[in-house]
């Protein structure tokens, strides 16, 4: 028993350590990024591809589910962006709402015959709907039958007329200039991009008017506060660092913009993973990697696009329940990949470290904690040594807070108030012991439920960002679920 | 008895290696504390530092801010005499009270730079040489010869905002240097700055020029008056395909039609991006002769180049470019087709009156009609 608590003891170190080393690595990596990022954009004068004739095109596909409340607000918000070249395709995905009709009565849509080709399978096209008014010449609306959010995306490509397709939540908002920010790397970068991922922020307690974002807060609820830290780490830690190694695997759903042809040549989103943002970019740097083809997959780091974070237990479990699916799925679907070299950083580091660390840490945290349970009950356990583990991973816990807080504070500093700040840092200290326990209990849970086969998004509910009564925006469905909310997916 | 090894062996390798477990785990965790408090303090010192920078930067801006408007205002009348007064005592003031100090000097350059950009002729004369007279450029071509990329590009800038045409030999130096804002910000100088022959870099250029650097090059020719907008022929010649596409694009945008028949040349140029960017050039201007030279292209192109002609043949709008998208759809090329019938959609033409069959599947249950 005594060589087994040993070999448990050194396991669980270890593991932990090599845990710890990738999240400094990651740290420092992302710090080396951050300075390159801004020095690079001291200069740059976005205005000029505002109006410019040599932007590029961009089709903005939004998906809409029973987003009756909302919709003519985003779509109005969406339609005000400064960038010259770009049209925004609003799916209607089956809603079962007035979201059709509110969006055809306030920009005097009609049905417009046309062609479409349909590179992309998807759920049959009930009409197209395009504006009478000139001044909304940009909005296409597409109504099609249900089938979730990686169908809804799929069918506004096959419309879509631009070459760079952005998909993005309806119920984001954008900043202004933010598809000037996302296609410069498109049009700067001597390797073909693929695929450019952007920043999500939380928007709970945050001032907006007309769709615009007036000031920014720390959410004032304890869920909502949570995730802003989380989104730093990820967000301002994490995929800096993959950017930098180009080894990125996710995009979020809630705003990516991609290459159309590139897309449509990988198969498009796959609507069989609730991870659809994570899978098709997998998919799309394996279409790459295996044709030898050269490319690379960019990162903006500002703070382009603010969402809705959800704010109870409940509707936050669901959501991390699925991301956890989604990732299973996504990690399955392309274990072909699993350090193997053909896919270079990929293969060798990225997917080994999803596999490892993000879908492995919470099974080997909760065994590592029965196993210890057990060593107490039957008096094995070395007290000295789980007691020092709990304090030196609680001291890395809040350390890692603090370093995406510090990141933020030199980088971009979107919450100027000081009681901001020390809020945040009092919420780095209590969220490994108030909220990570909940998160290891979603996290297995979602293995649980990807084991039983369960293939829904859940019901997620959304308190509206200007404070309207609370909505449910979509009932559990078997064809993926709502195509709205919620995507925002931090690694 | 034979237990005894196996114990032996236990008390000798595992206790110590769990020892040094602890002791390694200690030690991490202490550091951690010392890191949270470390990052912590620095954090909040970074935002008073900030706050503090920011209160004098304030200071400093509104101080200098007054007395370059006097300046400027009075130096717009002056005599050649009073000027060089003025600019004398409003040097000797900003000398005396901010420019020993790194972040003064720093403030005092932003402000007038963020002043630059709004004045012309003889005031943006004035303040360019009061620029100079707080050496202000030698610090510039300084950096531009010692600094880090990031300093060479922002002296660049620098010295093309402040028109400093002396510093033109010192910055094209940086033409094709490795970084790719220098190069941007070099090539920006050098159009600013070499007023007989702006564009006169693009025959030295080795490096490519990407779209991000066209759009800006494309940004600053926009300002220049139309007659220094040089023919862009000679670069239709250009060794380096991303300076022709670059040339291509220009005389497009500047309507330099006189040079169409040396475009359409290009159109067997080797490089698929100059070649898609001559038939965007076909379409623009709605080049008749472009159909026929796709209707010979067209069947040996590849199928990348193939969709790109048939957009540029739907946007020709011409008897011959519809008959040839016409035999397009005719063919049994379900991609071809489609993007066929799309490009002739545009022009207002109606596809599915004619080829009801490429409509999209009708859903499988008919859904009511929207309220309008």
């Amino acid at each position: 028993m005594h060589y087994f608590v040993w070999l448990f003891e050194h396991a669980i170190f270890a593991f932990s350590l090599t845990v710890m080393a990738s999240y400094a690595f990651l740290a420092i990596y992302a710090a080396m990024e951050m300075i390159y990022y801004k020095r690079k954009t001291k200069y740059i004068d976005y205005g000029i591809l505002v109006a410019s004739p040599l932007a590029p095109g961009v089709s903005l596909i939004a998906p809409a589910y029973n987003e009756g409340l909302n919709i003519v607000d985003n779509i109005k918000s969406l339609l005000s962006l400064f960038y010259n070249n770009y049209e925004v395709i609003i799916v209607n995905d089956g809603s079962k709402d007035d979201t059709l009709a509110k969006m055809i009565e306030a920009y005097d849509l009609v049905l417009s015959p046309e062609v479409v080709n349909l590179k992309l399978q998807t759920k049959p096209l009930r009409g197209i709907y395009r504006s009478r008014n000139a001044a909304f010449r940009r909005l296409v609306v597409v109504d099609k039958v249900n089938g979730g959010k990686a169908d809804a995306l799929n069918i506004g490509i096959n419309v879509s007329s631009k070459n760079l397709v952005a998909c993005i939540d309806v119920d984001c908002i954008l900043e202004q200039y933010a598809i000037c920010k996302m296609v410069k790397p498109f049009m700067e970068s001597t390797k073909p991009v693929i695929a450019v991922g952007g920043v999500i922020r939380v928007a709970n307690s945050c001032e907006i008017e007309n769709g615009r974002l007036i000031s920014t807060q720390v959410p004032s609820q304890f869920f909502p506060r949570i995730q802003v830290l989380e989104y730093f780490r990820a967000f301002l830690m994490g995929r800096m660092a993959w950017a930098r190694m180009d080894g990125l695997l996710l995009i979020s759903g809630a705003l990516g913009l991609f290459d159309k042809h590139i897309m449509i040549a990988a198969g498009g989103y796959n609507h069989k993973t609730v991870g659809e943002d994570m899978e098709v970019v997998v998919r799309m740097r394996g279409y790459m990697l295996e044709r030898k083809l050269p490319y690379t997959v960019k990162y903006i780091p500002d703070p382009l696009c603010w969402t809705e974070a959800p704010e109870d237990a409940k509707i936050l479990g669901r959501q991390r329940n699925r991301w956890t699916r989604g990732t299973i799925e996504t990690l399955l679907l392309h274990r072909k990949m699993f350090f193997n070299p053909k896919y270079g950083i990929i293969g060798m580091v990225s997917y080994p470290y999803w596999f490892f660390f993000e879908w492995m840490a919470p099974i080997v945290e909760v065994l590592g904690m029965f196993a210890f349970l057990i060593f107490a009950i039957f008096g094995y356990a070395n007290w000295p040594f789980a007691l020092v583990m709990i304090g030196l991973i609680y001291a890395y816990a809040v350390m890692l807070s603090f370093c995406s807080i510090l990141y933020e504070e030199v980088s971009f500093r979107q919450y100027p108030a000081w009681s901001d700040l020390f809020r945040l840092m009092a919420t780095a200290f209590f969220e490994p012991i108030l909220y990570h326990p909940r998160q290891l209990i979603w996290s297995i849970r979602g293995n649980i439920d990807w084991s039983r086969g369960k293939n829904t998004w859940g019901e997620m509910v959304r308190t509206g960002l200007s404070a309207q009564p609370k909505v449910p925006v979509a009932g559990p469905l078997p064809n993926g679920g709502p195509s709205t909310a919620t995507a925002a997916k931090p690694s | 008895m034979h237990q005894l090894p196996s114990l032996v062996l236990a008390e000798l390798i595992l206790m110590p290696t769990q020892q040094l477990v602890l002791t390694i785990a200690t030690w991490l965790m202490i550091i951690s504390w010392i890191l949270v408090v470390g990052i912590g303090v620095f954090t909040v010192g970074a935002r008073v530092y900030a706050h503090r920078q920011q209160r004098k930067k304030i200071a400093i801006e509104a101080v200098v801010t007054d007395w370059l408007m006097e300046y400027v205002m009075m130096a717009e009348d002056a005599t050649e005499t009073e000027l060089s007064a003025l600019l004398e005592e409003t040097s000797t003031k900003i000398k005396h009270q901010y420019m020993g100090n790194s972040f003064a000097r720093r403030v005092v350059k932003a402000v007038m730079l963020d002043m630059n950009r709004h004045v012309r002729g003889s005031v943006a004369n004035a303040l360019h040489r009061l620029y100079t007279s707080l050496l202000y450029d030698v610090l510039a071509l300084e950096t531009l010869n010692y600094g880090e990329w990031h300093e060479q590009a922002e002296a660049v800038n620098e010295l093309t905002l402040m028109q400093v045409p002396y510093s033109l030999p010192y910055i094209e130096q940086h033409r094709n240097h490795r970084n790719k804002l220098v190069r941007l910000q070099t090539q920006i100088a050098e159009m600013k700055l070499n007023e007989n022959h702006p564009l006169g870099f693009l025959s030295e250029v080795k490096t490519p020029i990407h779209a991000w650097h066209q759009a800006n090059l494309y940004a600053e020719l926009s300002k220049l008056p139309k007659e220094k907008i040089p023919s862009f022929r000679p670069w239709l010649q250009s060794p380096n395909y991303t300076v022709v596409i670059f040339a291509i694009k220009m005389v497009r945008l500047f309507n330099q039609l006189d040079l169409q028949p040396y475009v359409l040349m290009k159109s067997l140029h080797p490089h698929l991006e100059v070649r898609r960017e001559v038939w965007q050039f076909v379409s623009y201007f709605h080049i008749a002769v472009g159909a026929e030279l796709i209707e010979h292209l067209l069947p040996d192109a590849e199928p990348e180049m193939q969709l790109v002609m048939i957009e540029c043949l739907g946007n020709l709008q011409t008897m011959e470019s519809e008959q040839l998208l016409e035999q397009v759809i005719e063919t049994d090329q379900y991609g071809l087709r489609v993007e066929a019938a799309l490009a002739l959609q545009r022009s207002g033409y109606d596809v599915l009156g004619r080829w009801p069959e490429l409509a999209p599947p009708p859903p499988p249950l008919i859904s009511p009609p929207p309220a309008h």
